[in-house]
This record gives C-alpha cells, structure tokens and sequence, in this order.
C-alpha cells in the first residue's frame, strides 16, 4: 500500500493506494502522527480494499479527531464505501 | 501438506485400527486355535469362515451405506435428513444382529450339513459359534457406531474402541486357551470384547458436537436407499462370503478335509485385503463430501494420496509374504511337514492377489462415494468372486495348483477389463476418478496456516482471480477471505490452526472454508461480539444470504455462494 501524507497548516491530508488489511494496516496506524492537526482528511480514490483492521485505524483517528478537529473521508470507491455501510461506520464517519 | 492430506492421514490411522480390528481378531483366533489345540481346531476355524463372512457382509452393507448417506446429506448439510438416514439404519443394524443370533441357535445343524462339515474339526466350530450366539447384534453395533462415528471425524474414540477390541480379545484369548477352557473360551473373549468396544463407541453421543442423533423415524423407504447407496461396494463381502462357501466345499470335495488348514492359510492371507480396508474407510468421509459440494479438485486430492498408498500397501504386503511366507505358517501354527510345504506354494502363488485387493477395495469404495454404484458393483462381484472363479475352473484342468493360480490371476483379469470399459465409456481424459473437468478446472484451493502474512495472501489471491469479472465482488470475497479466517485465528490463539480454502468459479460459484480449530459456527449471526473484527464478521454474515456451516467433530466447514453483480 501506498501512504501520500500533505500537510498543510493544521490541515492534513492523506491518500492511501491500494489494499488496506491486517499487513498493511499498521503501517497507516505508525504513520499517522495527528499533533496540531485540526482537519484530517483520507483521500480513498486509488483505495481498492479495506478490511477490519483498517477500520481500525480510521476509528483511532476518529477518536483522535474528535477531541482536536474533524475528520473527512473523500472519494471512497463503492467497494470500500460498501465496507463502511455493512459495518454501520458511515454513519459515524464523515464520507464526501 | 494440504488441509485434505492432513485430514486423510487422520483418518487414515482410525481407518487401519477399524478395519484390522476385524482382520486381526480372526487371524489370532485362527492363531491360537492352530497353536494351543492343533490342526483339527484350525479345520474348524475355517468352517466359521462362512458365518462370520456373511455377517461382515450384511453388517458392512447396512453401516457403509449409512455413513455414506450421512457423509452426504451433511455434505449437502441437511442435518435432518442425515439423523433420520441415521436413525433407520441403527435400528436396521440391530434388527439384522437378531436375526444372525436366531440363525445361530435354531440352523447350526443345516450349516454344518450344507458344508458337508464332520468329524472333530466341526465339534471345534460348533463348539465356537454355540458361545458367539450374543456376538452379531455387538458385531453390527460395533461396525455401524465405528463407520459413523468415523465419518463424524471422531477419530479418538473409533482408535480407543479398535484397541479396546483388540486388546481385550487377544489377551482374554490367550488367557482362556492357556487354561485350557476350549475354543469356547475364544468365542466368549469375542463377545466381551465387542460389548466393550461397543460402550467405547456409545460415549460419543454425549459429546457436545455429536451429530449423531436418534430421532422418532423408521422408514423402509430410508432402508431401500441405504442398501441401494452401499450394495456396489459392499457385494465385496458378499463376494468373500460366497468365495469361502465355495473354497470350503471345493476344497472338501476335491482334496479332503486334511487340506483345511492350507485353506485356512489361504483364506488368512486374503484377509489382509481387511487391513487395506483402512484406506477406503479414511476416503470416504472426505470423498462423500467434497463430491456432495461439487468440488472435484477436494476429491482428486484426496485420491491422488489414497491411490499410492493403497499401492504400496498392497505391494508391502506382496512382497513380504512371497519373500517370508513361513511368517503365515507359523503365525497359525501349520507344522505338520506336508502341510507347511503345500502352504508356503499357495502363499507364495497368491501374495501378488494383495495388490489388486487393494486398489479395487479403494476404487470400489470411491465409485459408490461418487455415485457410480455400477463400477462398485463390478469390483466387488467380478474382481472378487466372478473372475477367480471362472479362471480357477479354466486352470484346473491343467494342474493342481490351477486353483491357487486361477484365484490370483482372476482379479487382474477383472481390473484390467474394468480400466478397459471405463476408457471405452468415458475417454482417457476422465480416467480414472470420473470427474467434472470443468468443475475441476474452475476450482482453486489454498491451503495455509492461519497467520497475517499467510491469510492476507490468500484474500489478494482471491481478488485477483475475480477482479476481471467483477471487481466488486472480488474484493468483497476478498474481504469474507480475510475476516472470517482471522476470526477463526483469534478464536483458537495461541493454537495453531490449518485452514483451506476453495474457491469455485462459474456457475453456482462458492468459497468453501475448512479449518481444523474449536467447532463453532461462524456463520451463526448472533454470535458474541467481542472485537472489531468479530462485530464485522457478524454484519458479513447478516449480508450472506446463501451460507451454511457444516459442523462436523474433524473440521469446520463453512460454505458461502458468491453471486456477481449483487448490490
């Protein structure tokens, strides 16, 4: 899996390309350092798969976030969006 | 080694210890009478050959053609229909144990007479069966709990059970004839040693996971299907009951009494044929169903390792006995010169015999797993009896020994035409397993240790066989792949657990999840949630309309059907 990270400001922004599973999943969860970020947003366009272990990362950050700022996720693929419903997350989350 | 491998070898090793409980508790009777009482006592062994043989028959007949169905019907999972199939032939099995112990107490006259049976070898076998009368309904118990319980994969109990029968048996035998009580002393070690065996097996039903469930049925129309399921490979026994009526009179007939004891030899070494058994009992729980969830992949699989080792053990037995035939003599203590010598020719004659027993016990018992009675049927009629003794009546026109070379060269002859009439009817390309090539061809199986690295794999394996035609689909199977077997992990940590996975492509495309951990039922929506993952398996599940879990005391099975282009 790929991680793009773009800080701007408070802002930041991250794409992730690829699978994101059990193996990879960690790697996202060390990578994602959210002092003095007040707006974090996920960029899942070239995301193909999300497991449970990547929920995960993004319900940590979601709990982060909601103490600090918000958290937005965009341009989810159905696949993964579907991922989102079946769990009951995109009521949760933020989706655009 | 694959998930199935390791499934087969399991049962592999109760398979043996089921199948030589029989083959060994004959041959050390044989034993011991030849040693402790002399010749007269072997003579009568073999006049018990006949009863005994038609009993296994019946027995065997009712109790493979039970596991069978029920292999079948579990494999289809339908639990209900499986404890009915279940319930009638229990109920069969005892009926038929009666009816054996009635034969024993009002026909013993017309047997021995039938046989042309006299003298003190027929004061011996009477003197036997007179104390085997509680014997067969514990003989049908015994072989039914033990085929059932085995395709239930309770492997522990069915190997405490053989040993128990085993043990018991020989010790309480030997015993018995060294206080010189008689060859009744051998038959009531039988009839104690089954009835323990038999409570070994019969704790089985209060296992939390037994499927194994008596229900208030009985239908003739059940029995009907259960003989009809089983007579293709069970004829086997039929074949061998015949073979010893005809051997016994032949023998009497042609060479006298005397010559017994070389039958006896004869009729013990075509018997090891029973411990090659092992190897079809093992088969036929996995056979039945990977065939019941039309996955041939999971069934060549498991042919493919029953097929060489059917092979070698036959050879190993062959070779053995060509080389050591005295091992057999002595074993049943022939010491009379003449008869030792006339023995080690017939022994060396037929050892070769024990190969071709070996693939036609395993083809005879895929064929009836499969569904192609016919074949089974073939196997068990013409390879065991029809054949010999066609060729036994072509030879012994030339020589005394036609007897011995007919009774070898008759199942090769078989073989061979029954290779020839499957090529003929089916073509090179479906030799020798029968199976759908496409179906075949459309299957592919991983087979992994649950770990991270291991299952992740597998799920983007999963989706890249599927992405072409769907990609949402591909990566939702993908996702199914990847819980579900982590689930399974967390579920049994720190055990390590071996798992396999089929994906069926096409038409009525399935994923098939095996795993060897703690029985449960994953697919069961109300399960506990206690993690992340486990509340996501559970939502999966909500989803997965066509799901099925097969809960078996070996492994679970978990089907899911996987339909493209579904919102």
């Amino acid at each position: 899996m790929d991680i793009n990270k773009e800080k701007n400001d408070s802002k930041l922004t991250i794409r992730l390309k690829g699978r994101l599973d059990t193996q990879t999943s960690p790697l996202l969860a060390s990578e994602l350092s959210l002092e003095g970020v007040t707006e974090l947003v996920f960029d899942l366009s070239e995301l193909e798969y999300v497991s449970s272990a990547g929920l995960r990362v993004f319900l940590t950050a979601h709990k982060t976030m909601m103490a600090q700022g918000e958290m937005i996720i965009m341009n989810a693929a159905p696949v993964v969006k579907e991922v989102f419903e079946i769990t009951g997350f995109i009521d949760i989350f933020t989706l655009k | 080694m694959s998930f199935s491998a390791r499934k087969f070898l399991a049962l592999l090793y109760t398979g043996v210890v089921s199948a030589a409980v029989w083959f060994l508790s004959e041959a050390l009777t044989a034993s011991f009478a030849g040693n402790f009482l002399g010749e007269n006592a072997l003579s009568g062994m073999s006049l018990i050959a006949p009863f005994t043989a038609a009993l296994f028959f019946i027995t065997d007949w009712i109790s493979f053609g039970t596991s069978l169905l029920f292999a079948r019907m579990m494999g289809c999972s339908d639990e209900r229909r499986a404890k009915e199939l279940f319930t009638s032939g229990f109920l069969t099995i005892i009926f038929v144990g009666i009816l054996f112990t009635l034969a024993l107490q009002f026909g013993l006259d017309y047997y021995f007479g039938f046989l042309g049976a006299e003298g003190e070898a027929a004061t011996y076998a009477t003197k036997f069966l007179k104390w085997y009368m509680p014997a067969p309904v514990l003989v049908g118990l015994l072989t039914f709990l033990l085929m059932l319980d085995a395709a239930e994969g309770d492997t522990v109990r069915c190997t405490a059970a053989g040993f128990t029968y085993l043990i018991m048996n020989v010790g309480l035998t030997y015993a018995g004839l060294k206080a010189g009580l008689g060859l009744e002393a051998a038959a009531i070690s039988v009839d104690i040693s089954l009835l323990f065996a038999v409570l070994v097996l019969l704790t089985h039903f209060r296992s939390p996971t037994n499927t194994l469930k008596i229900v208030r049925h009985f239908s003739l129309k059940d029995l009907r299907e259960i003989l009809a399921a089983s007579f293709g490979d069970s004829a086997q026994k039929l074949s061998t009951a015949l073979m010893a009526i005809f051997l016994t009179k032949f023998v009497i007939f042609k060479f006298g009494s005397d010559m017994l004891p070389v039958l006896q030899v004869a009729i013990t070494l075509s018997g090891i044929n029973e411990l090659l058994d092992g190897i079809p009992v093992a088969v036929l729980p996995l056979v039945s169903v990977y065939h019941a969830e039309n996955n041939p992949a999971g069934v060549r699989r498991v042919m493919k390792l029953a097929s060489t080792l059917s092979l070698l053990a036959g050879l190993f037995f062959a070779v053995l006995f060509m080389v050591q035939p005295t091992l057999l003599t002595r074993f049943l203590g022939v010491d009379e010169p003449y008869l030792v010598a006339e023995s080690v020719k017939v022994i060396r004659i037929l050892a070769p015999i024990l190969v071709a027993f070996s693939l036609a016990n395993l083809y005879s018992c895929y064929f009836a797993c499969i569904d192609k009675s016919s074949y089974s049927l073939f196997i068990s009629l013409v390879v065991y009896f029809l054949a010999p003794i066609l060729v036994v009546f072509a030879l012994l026109s030339f020589s005394e020994v036609g007897l011995w070379i007919g009774l070898m060269s008759g199942p090769y002859l078989a073989l061979i035409s029954l290779v020839a009439l499957i090529l003929l009817r089916h073509g090179r390309a479906a030799f020798p397993l029968l199976l759908d090539r496409e179906v075949e061809k459309r299957t592919t199986s991983y087979t992994l240790k649950l770990t991270d690295s291991a299952v992740v794999e597998v799920s983007r394996l999963v989706a890249e066989k599927l992405k072409a035609k769907d990609n949402r689909l591909a990566q939702r199977t993908a996702l199914l792949v990847e819980e579900v077997l982590l689930a399974v992990r967390d579920r049994n940590a720190p055990k390590k657990v071996l798992a396999e996975v089929s994906l069926i492509e096409g038409e009525n495309a399935r994923l098939i999840f095996r795993d060897d951990g703690v029985i449960f039922d994953i697919t069961d929506t109300d399960q506990r949630v206690s993690s992340l993952r486990s509340f996501v398996v559970a939502n999966l599940m909500e989803l997965e309309v066509g799901r099925e879990n097969l809960t078996m005391t070996g492994f679970n099975r978990n089907i899911f059907r996987l339909e493209e282009g579904r919102k």
